[in-house]
């Protein structure tokens, strides 16, 4: 064993010496030969050609030396390599393309990779991840959230955490020297526990300590996220101690967060984080922090160093089980639920079926890029007979050339995969600066996008490589040497192998086409999608008079005068106010009761809950089916009244005739009815809550003057202003009415209703780009690749297509054969690929709109494209083909 | 037995090693010496014995230094070393046991069957 490992360093440490003595040895064997026989009366010259001869290939022998030594691999592979690039750098255009096309596919793949990775695989940046876990009270139903006297009674009693903290999300209005508006990416509210836990430390200031949980209400203190450092106050570092206003409550900043945390789950990174203990008074006195049966927070621990889940889990069970007896509930059943927290709020990011299907469409792209360059070799491998065959006849062995050819795949796919890696940190780092106000998403890659992309560079690069190494060394020696293989009379096979690719890539591109026009298709439908209100002429904007200290009566009278000014500006025709938007991502639902309906065993009294102000459906524009719409009458001292979407009266009065059931019926809204009860007096269409692509759900509307509740509920309200002509010039002129009622009004999100539409609609189209251009890289790469073929095919038959031309063929007789080859090809493709689609379509359909996964249209679309772009692409190598002068064709036989 | 005889699949190794536990030879001289001892009955390719020689050498079989040959040029001289004494050793028995069994199958008559 040691005088192996002794022999292969030596031959690798010292290998030209190795040489030179090998040399030296194989020199002395022929000559001492040779000396033999001068001495048996043979001529010194004659002597040592006849012991050359009788040696045999020295060179071959040299190799199974070389190889017997065992330092064949790494030797040979450095060999190969400076061959290869050698071989590369005289053929720079081969080199270019066939880089150009690998990177392009492997970029892909590495950014939608990152992006994937981001998003659902990479852990929290924080201290040792796998040593997070989440906690959940469960029961059969499932797992619930932690009350905040559950986290205080865990913190207290466990014996088995080293920390452990509760968060909740919410929104914030943030003021800064006046200047007022939503955290874009929201707020968070958290123990003291929370960064300790975590292990995260500020980058500037202080995060928050045990202190901050001791008294409620005593800690005005606020961390802020570094993208907001960034983005609101430039980086100054004196935002450290900079008063502000968190929802009309004074807050100091004390710390900035590092550029990479992000909170609790990748793609939120809320801009501020607050104590929990000042949940309160950020939230007009809720009693949420008292209540020990509201589950709302997420709670995360980290185990002391040895301690096993299982003890984990039995500690906290009883620290729960005492608890719940301690506050007088049930406690059959109940347990407590430790999962892996590395991830965050979710144990495990499912991936969504969007990335799935994003990752699989770039993986064709890769695909179709792979087929290109196998091409591409396949025409070099045919070039390079000669020099192929005169190799293997001097002793090379088949394998050893393969070898050689496959370095060559790799050095290949290696440039290409550099290039491709760095495309893909490029783009990802431009992605952010599209959209700087967006959330963090840490796309920066690490070693797993490393790993996947070597991982699918040196796959590729087998995947190309493989099949034009095999065919290049099989070929006859003879003819090989004999000036290359002579056109026309060569074997059909090559000429089928590269046929079979051509296809395959047509078949991979028509998918993709295919699917780029699904989902272009569903946008469409989308767009034109029944919102159930008419966003023509409406304005939008946002006002939050508790951001300047409005609160209680005061509050409800501002938003009465509010409404009065706005409906005097010249041009408005309706005013309405509701607390959510419409097609928002704010909803808000809650419990509702119902007499005479009984809910299923495992059924939620649920409905969506929208307090609105008069005229609310008129200026929406969302049609009245029966009864009336809100007014100024229905205000805190009128009867409580309520209207219903047509699907909550079909879901709770029945489905045949619960619209007109539902009209005069009194419902229960709240937990334990404590909005209190509420006469139906309309039911009104659907329309879209949140996304256009939901089904409805049941809503109830009702005036936000009549909830007991609402100051505490109310923050912000979206104004809705209907008018007369475009909406967008009368933003100033509306503007200016509000201000007039109260100077300091913070407004914001301002914009037409068409807009707001339109934005809500953003991920789909980010997709639908994404999904286009692949489909259009895919095209183009399949054009290039069937160009490459025909050209490739039509300079072998030049000198078949002069003696047609010779004999007299109609010139426009040869331009059709040649492009006839190119269509026969794909049409096989297209019809192929358009089966395939079809069969595979139906895996879309989740993600897809209003569109059928086998829709005639795309189907159809797709196919002509293909089709249109294959001609095209042959055309040019056809009209060459036309004119071959065959007197030039003859002679270049 | 006048014609050659091509060298059976695997024996090169045991015949370079008895060659040269006789005492140190190069190369061109393992060659002579196998030459010698069958009496030119064995055909030995000359292109192969060098990869031979490298593979023993690369088991510890046999070492190498270089020395002066006869005629007063460098060559390269192969030694065996006791690893490789023992492993002729137990390749000549295995040899041996060998040729006896195929032998006595080879002569086997009908009646002992």
């Amino acid at each position: 064993m040691w005088s192996r490992v002794r022999s292969w360093l030596r031959a690798v440490t010292r290998r030209s010496r190795m040489e030179r003595e090998m040399d030296a040895e194989l020199r002395f064997h022929i000559e001492a030969f040779a000396e033999d026989l001068v001495r048996s009366g043979i001529p010194r010259e004659e002597a040592l050609r006849r012991a050359r001869i009788e040696f045999g290939g020295v060179e071959r022998a040299k190799e199974e030396c070389r190889e017997a030594r065992g330092l064949s691999f790494l030797e040979s592979l450095i060999q190969d390599l400076r061959y290869a690039m050698r071989m590369l750098q005289k053929s720079p255009g081969f080199t270019t393309v066939a880089v150009l096309t690998l990177a392009l596919g492997i970029g892909a793949n590495t950014a939608i990779f990152s992006l994937i990775n981001a998003l659902g695989l990479r852990p929290l940046p924080v201290q040792k991840p796998e040593e997070l876990v989440l906690i959940n009270p469960n029961d059969r139903n499932g797992d619930w959230g932690f009350s905040y006297p559950l986290y205080e009674a865990v913190r207290n009693e466990n014996r088995t955490l080293a920390g452990v903290f509760v968060s909740a999300g919410g929104p914030m209005n943030v003021s800064v020297d006046g200047q007022a508006e939503l955290a874009p990416n929201g707020g968070e509210y958290v123990s003291g526990s929370y960064f300790s836990t975590l292990g995260v430390e500020a980058v500037a200031g202080r995060t928050f300590t045990a202190a901050e949980d001791r008294v409620p209400g005593q800690s005005p203190v606020a961390v802020i996220s570094y993208g907001y450092w960034r983005r609101r106050f430039a980086l100054s570092p004196s935002v450290i101690g900079k008063a502000i206003y968190l929802n009309g409550v004074p807050f100091t900043i004390i710390g900035v967060t590092p550029p990479r945390f992000f909170g609790l789950l990748a793609g939120d990174s809320p801009d501020i984080t607050a104590p929990m203990t000042m949940y309160p008074q950020l939230n007009s006195g809720s009693t949420q922090l008292s209540n020990p049966g509201s589950w709302w927070l997420t709670a995360m621990a980290r185990l002391r160093p040895g301690v096993s889940a299982e003890q984990g889990t039995a500690d906290l069970s009883a620290v729960f089980g005492h608890y719940m007896e301690a506050v007088g509930r049930r406690t059959e059943g109940l347990s407590i639920r430790l999962r892996p927290g590395a991830w965050g709020r979710f144990p495990r990011h499912k991936l969504a079926p969007e990335a799935i299907l994003l990752m699989t469409l770039v993986g064709l792209v890769l695909l179709i890029a792979c087929t290109n360059v196998a091409n591409l070799l396949l025409a070099r491998g045919a070039a390079r007979q000669k020099e192929i065959a005169l190799r293997l006849s001097i002793g090379a062995g088949r394998g050893r050339l393969i070898r050689q050819l496959i370095t060559e795949s790799l050095l290949l796919a290696l440039l290409g995969g550099a290039a491709g890696f760095l495309f893909a940190s490029w783009g990802t780092r431009l992605l952010p600066q599209l959209k700087p106000e967006a959330a963090f998403v840490d796309l920066s890659p690490d070693t797993r996008v490393f790993v996947f992309a070597a991982g699918i560079t040196l796959l590729a690069g087998v995947l190309f490589g493989l099949t034009p190494a095999f065919r290049a060394t099989r070929i006859s020696l003879v003819q090989g040497l004999q000036g290359g293989v002579r056109q026309g009379q060569t074997q059909s096979s090559p000429n089928r192998v590269r046929n079979g690719l051509v296809v395959s890539q047509v078949v991979l591109s028509t998918v993709l086409l295919f699917v780029a026009g699904l989902f272009t298709h569903s946008l469409r439908e989308l767009l034109s999608a029944e919102l159930g209100f008419r966003p023509e002429h409406v304005l939008v904007l946002s006002v939050d008079p508790t951001l300047i200290g409005y609160q209680g009566p005061r509050l409800m009278d501002l938003y009465k005068e509010l409404l009065q000014h706005a409906r005097a500006v010249p041009g408005v025709m309706s005013v309405s106010l509701s607390q959510n938007g419409l097609v928002s991502d704010a909803t808000w639902g809650n419990i509702v009761s119902v007499p005479g309906y009984t809910p299923g065993p495992d059924e939620e009294m649920a409905s969506l809950f929208n307090p609105v102000g008069p005229d609310f459906f008129r200026t929406a524009g969302i049609p009245i089916l029966l009864g009336r719409d809100f007014g100024d009458r229905d205000n805190e001292t009128a009867p409580k009244v309520a209207i219903v979407s047509e699907a909550f009266a079909r879901k709770f009065f029945g489905e045949l005739n619960g619209v007109q059931k539902a009209l005069g019926q009194t419902i229960g809204l709240g937990v334990h009815q404590n909005l209190g009860q509420f006469q139906i007096v309309g039911i009104v269409k659907d329309s879209k809550q949140r996304k256009i692509d939901e089904t409805p759900s049941p809503v109830v509307y009702f005036p936000f003057l009549q909830a007991d509740l609402l100051p505490s509920v109310i923050g912000h309200m979206t104004m809705e202003v209907r008018t007369a002509s475009e909406p967008a010039a009368m933003t100033n002129a509306i503007r200016r009415e509000l201000r007039a009622v109260e100077k300091n009004l913070p407004i914001y999100d301002v914009k037409t209703l068409t807009r707001q539409v339109e934005e809500s609609l953003t991920d789909e189209r980010a997709l639908i780009w994404l999904v286009s251009s692949f489909g259009l890289l895919a095209l183009l790469l399949a054009s290039v690749g069937l160009y490459g073929v025909i050209s490739y095919s039509t300079v072998r038959r030049t000198g078949e297509i002069g003696i047609r031309v010779a004999l007299g063929a109609d010139r426009r007789d040869v331009m059709a054969m040649v492009l006839r080859e190119a269509l026969r090809l794909t049409a096989f493709g297209v019809a192929l690929g358009l089966a395939l689609a079809v069969v595979t379509g139906s895996v879309f359909s989740s993600v897809l709109y209003g569109v059928s996964a086998a829709d005639p249209l795309t189907i159809i679309g797709a196919g002509v494209l293909m089709f249109a772009a294959a001609a095209l692409a042959a055309f040019l190598p056809a009209r060459r083909a036309m004119r071959v002068d065959p007197m030039v064709a003859l002679r270049y036989e | 037995m006048d014609k050659q005889m091509e060298l059976l699949q695997g024996t090169l190794d045991m015949l370079i090693l008895k060659a040269v536990s006789l005492g140190p030879l190069h190369g061109y001289g393992v060659l002579l010496r196998i030459q010698q001892i069958s009496k030119d009955r064995l055909e030995i390719q000359q292109g192969s014995l060098y990869p031979a020689l490298y593979r023993l050498e690369h088991q510890g079989w046999i070492t190498s230094e270089w020395g002066e040959s006869e005629n007063k040029r460098k060559a390269k001289y192969y030694r065996l070393t006791t690893a490789g004494r023992r492993k002729l050793q137990t390749a000549a028995e295995k040899w041996n046991r060998m040729a006896d069994v195929i032998a006595g199958i080879l002569q086997s008559t009908p009646e002992e069957v």
